[in-house]
């Protein structure tokens, strides 16, 4: 196992109040394996995929309990500077919008090459070519030329190439991409996916893919984890998320999506309501304000993750062993 | 940018006669004759005649003021009324002893007050940030010549370590504090933009981006943040220079600092026109020069900001 | 996304927003901040001080001649000690603080008057207007204060109402810059094209819909001015122009103890005082006000 994180809780506290961000997350990833963590925003994925790399700011935040098992080492036990060396080389991640994520006043030559001179002992040289040849790699037209530009001079997936380009740099064992595509348009969207997935392949990396699109989990990922209000709700493979989901939450994200294999419905439907609070969670499961099968026991107990069938995991007080009973 | 450099200074032209032709107005709607300040009291009207006639004082406002401009396109300042020397030779005497002072002080406030400042910005709540936030709020507040006073009283008088008044033969020690004086609200205002626009810098997800490559935090905060925080700090830098130069009169007078602002303070006082005008006319440039420094310096430090012309950055 | 590890986010996911007035809003994040709330405190204090300084001691102390008591050092009789005219300076603080409460108020709600006048014109009108305010105003920008001060004060001649004059004069400037650009940003808002599109008039939706809204840095500006504008008046009398004597203003009494700084060191150190812990008061309710109307002017102003 590459990597297992166990009961992992990050907990913000701020003036109003404790924000469980991440409230007992587990799981685990192989290497060549990609792992889809899927929610709306606010259920905790960013949160989750920080403090992968214990890059929590504390104050206000701080990881409070769980491991992060890193080939078999708690990295949350990791000083500082072990950890530097861990950031970026073995688990390197790639940001949500490309246009803040670079440094406007740095060429990007200069911030591929800083990653790649941080955690290997090349002369500059050596990693200015090596820049180069990333740059080739993730599609950037005129790469020698380039690496002289600044962010400000490249289109938002240009960008996006540039920050997978910096975050390979060192060949991570895993590679965390924080709603990669969000932030670009569907063309670009798709290219993107199409070159982490083809450098996945070369690389032999594990990903851990943040979405809350279901859209784009289907083509890419191996196992899902869906989470609501920092808890895991469904962890499957994907296979049996797409064909037997077990959580109405699960249900509901499928339901706004577009699907290729049913050609024919009437519309795209919507979960009704809006995350909750995370300071203000509801009492019981934080899901059933929203949902449309909640039960008395719902509003009072909090659903366990128990397993339904080998590897398919759910945290529903409606779910049996043959499924959502109501389906 | 040559081209954006001389577009930028042919601009001076109209500000050099907007200033020129105010400073003229405001000496002549001054109340005091000039030619009476330059005679013992009680001396006869033909005397104050031919004093008027010599300098020109007779003549209305526009001919004196047209008279005034053609020479300064001479390169001739005039004479002052009071010195009865040129006016170029009074700015070589004291401009020099300004500068020097300003950049000395300017030295100061940008070491203390970018330091204090990213100190207390990465620091956040601690004991260093308080102290900083502290001592900068009660800068803001000090009334420049008490501070001044204060510096004399303690490192002059008390403890007799510094040189409290006068240039004397120029040494360092002289400047130590004045320039400290000089320096301190700047210094506390330089501290303040610091901190908060580190603490944004700090923030930005290019920060977060550069923790997640596994840069240390010192790389982080001297190369990342601070390039980014320096940003409005150095137009502030920059304009303060010119402040320093001229509004230094307060630590002037306390130190007996053969400064222009002083001069310009005893011109006014005396309706020493051509004194007034020269020597804001050169502050007028200085301000001038130092806005242009701050753009251009701008290029280097932010590569999304182009001058005018494109293909010579 | 990263916004969550500041908790920004998510505390206004928590909270509620309910409406509050400008006025509400400025209370209760002063009655937060304990070193503003102190800076109130001061500041009530010494206007009451300035309004009942005869009460306290009487005004000959402050302004007479007593040869028998000249420069005594701080003690039971005189608790700050007496100048070299044997003044008690206690009484000269007391008194002082007229001068600087008066010159304070009074310039800045001089320079309110007419910058807030002329920046609403600019920023409202526009054009024309727009350009002759603007370039009006750069004149005052383009000669350091202390200079502009000089140059009115020669002009006006020394005392009190030509030093508020002075100031104002300098101010409005400044004013009148800031309420533009707020009366801009102000101005595009829909509810200002809305009260346009039911017909109200332009003085309506000046003093009804853009005043209110766009005062917010001026009031942050105006708190600070009024500590800068007590500087002002002390350096002006420090160099002499300002205030003149026997008058009680503290720049005269720094201006007069210079003579003595190592004989009578507590002639210097009351009236500095009194300006420091004054201006202090009003620069620390104006962070406070600024960091809660207008955090994007952190730092500066």
């Amino acid at each position: 196992m590459l990597l297992g994180v166990n009961n992992l809780k990050t907990y913000f506290y701020i003036e109003c109040g404790v924000v469980k961000a991440v409230d007992g997350v587990s799981f685990s990833l192989d290497r060549g394996e990609t792992l889809a963590i899927v929610g709306e925003s606010g259920s905790g994925k960013s949160v989750t995929a920080l403090s992968l790399l214990n890059l929590i700011s504390t104050p206000p935040g701080k990881i409070l309990e769980g491991e992060v098992l890193l080939e078999g080492e708690n990295i949350l036990e990791f000083s500082e500077k072990s950890l530097q060396t861990i950031r970026g080389n073995k688990i390197a991640m790639i940001f949500q919008d490309p246009t803040t994520s670079l440094n406007p006043v740095f060429t990007i030559g200069n911030q591929v090459t800083e990653t790649i001179l941080t955690h290997q002992n090349i002369s500059k040289k050596e990693a200015r070519e090596k820049t180069v040849k990333l740059l080739k790699m993730v599609g950037i037209p005129n790469a020698r030329g380039r690496l002289y530009d600044y962010p400000h001079q490249f289109s938002g997936g240009m960008r996006q190439r540039v920050m997978i380009a910096m975050a390979l740099s060192c060949e991570p064992d895993i590679l965390i991409a924080d709603e990669p595509t969000t932030a670009l348009d569907v063309t670009t969207q798709a290219q993107i996916l199409e070159l982490i997935s083809g450098l996945q392949k070369e690389l032999n990396s594990a990903i851990i893919l943040i979405t809350h699109d279901f859209g784009i989990v289907a083509g890419l990922a191996d196992r899902v984890l869906v989470m609501y209000a920092g808890k895991a709700v469904e962890y499957a493979d994907v296979d049996a998320i797409y064909y037997r989901p077990c959580h109405p939450y699960t249900l509901g994200l499928m339901k706004s999506v577009t699907r290729l294999d049913e050609p024919r419905r009437e519309k795209l439907q919507s979960i009704k309501g809006s995350p909750p609070s995370l300071i203000d969670v509801p009492p019981g499961c934080s899901f059933h304000p929203r949902c449309e099968f909640a039960i008395d026991v719902c509003r009072k107990k909090i659903p366990k993750l128990i397993e339904i069938e080998p590897g398919h995991f759910s945290a529903c007080h409606r779910v049996g062993k043959g499924g959502l009973e109501v389906i | 940018m040559f081209r954006y450099i001389a577009k930028r200074l042919l601009q001076v032209v109209p500000v050099v006669i907007g200033v020129t032709l105010i400073i003229f107005l405001l000496m002549f709607i001054l109340p005091g004759d000039p030619a009476r300040m330059l005679v013992q009291k009680g001396a006869s009207p033909e005397v104050l005649q031919v004093i008027r006639e010599k300098y020109g004082l007779n003549q209305p406002w526009y001919v004196q003021y047209g008279k005034y401009m053609w020479n300064l396109l001479h390169g001739d300042f005039g004479t002052s009324i009071r010195f009865k020397r040129p006016v170029l030779d009074i700015i070589k005497d004291y401009y020099p002893n300004s500068i020097r002072l300003a950049l000395v002080a300017l030295i100061i406030e940008a070491v203390a007050g970018i330091a204090s400042g990213i100190i207390s910005a990465v620091k956040r709540h601690s004991f260093l940030d308080v102290l900083v936030t502290i001592s900068t709020t009660i800068l803001v507040a000090m009334p420049v010549f008490w501070f001044a006073m204060l510096l004399q009283v303690s490192f002059g008088l008390k403890w007799d370590i510094l040189p409290i008044s006068g240039m004397g033969d120029g040494s360092w020690r002289y400047y130590v504090l004045p320039a400290i004086a000089l320096a301190s609200v700047n210094t506390a205002f330089t501290a303040r933009i610091m901190r908060s626009s580190m603490l944004e810098v700090i923030d930005c997800n290019y920060i977060w981006v550069a923790r997640a490559k596994g840069l240390s935090e010192r790389k982080i905060i001297l190369k990342h943040a601070l390039k980014n925080a320096l940003i409005p700090v150095i137009t502030i830098l920059g304009l303060d220079l010119g402040t320093l130069i001229g509004s230094a009169i307060l630590t002037e007078t306390v130190f007996s600092w053969p400064g222009i602002g002083r001069v310009i303070y005893l011109a006014i006082l005396q309706r020493d026109v051509p004194v007034v005008m020269g020597c804001t006319l050169i502050l007028v440039f200085i301000f001038i020069l130092l806005n242009l420094i701050v753009d251009v310096s701008y290029t280097y430090l932010d590569p999304r900001i182009r001058l005018g012309d494109r293909r010579a950055v | 996304m990263l916004k969550i590890s500041k908790g920004l986010h998510l505390r206004d996911m928590g909270a509620k927003t309910n409406e509050t007035s400008l006025w509400r809003e400025i209370w209760l994040s002063l009655r937060k901040n304990k070193p503003a709330l102190l800076g109130l405190v001061v500041i009530i204090v010494l206007v009451f001080v300035a309004i009942f300084a005869p009460l306290i001691v009487p005004c000959e102390e402050a302004i007479g001649f007593y040869p028998k008591e000249i420069l005594r050092p701080p003690g039971a009789q005189h608790i700050m000690g007496t100048d070299d005219l044997g003044r008690d300076i206690f009484a000269r603080v007391i008194w002082g603080s007229r001068v600087s409460v008066e010159v304070g108020i009074l310039a800045v709600a001089f320079g309110l008057v007419i910058g807030l006048f002329m920046g609403a014109l600019a920023g409202y009108k526009e054009g024309l207007a727009d350009t002759l305010i603007m370039r009006a105003a750069d004149i005052f920008f383009a000669f350091p204060y202390i200079l502009g001060a000089i140059a009115v004060m020669t002009v006006l001649g020394p005392g009190l109402e030509n030093v508020i004059i002075a100031i104002g004069v300098l101010e409005w400037a400044y004013i009148a810059r800031l309420f533009r650009s707020s009366v801009f940003s102000v101005k595009v808002n829909d509810y200002v094209e809305a009260a346009r599109a039911i017909g109200a008039g332009d003085g309506r939706i000046l003093l009804k819909h853009i005043f209110p809204n766009a005062m917010a840095p001026v009031i942050v500006y105006s708190a600070m001015s009024v500590g800068t504008a007590i500087i002002t008046e002390a350096a002006l009398s420090f160099l002499g122009i300002g205030m003149q004597p026997p008058s009680p203003s503290w720049g005269l009494m720094l201006a007069d103890s210079r003579a003595f700084m190592s004989s009578a060191p507590w002639m210097m150190c009351f009236p500095g005082l009194a300006i420091l812990i004054t201006v202090l008061s009003f620069v620390l309710v104006a962070d406070a006000l600024r960091d809660s109307l207008d955090p994007k002017l952190k730092g500066a102003v």
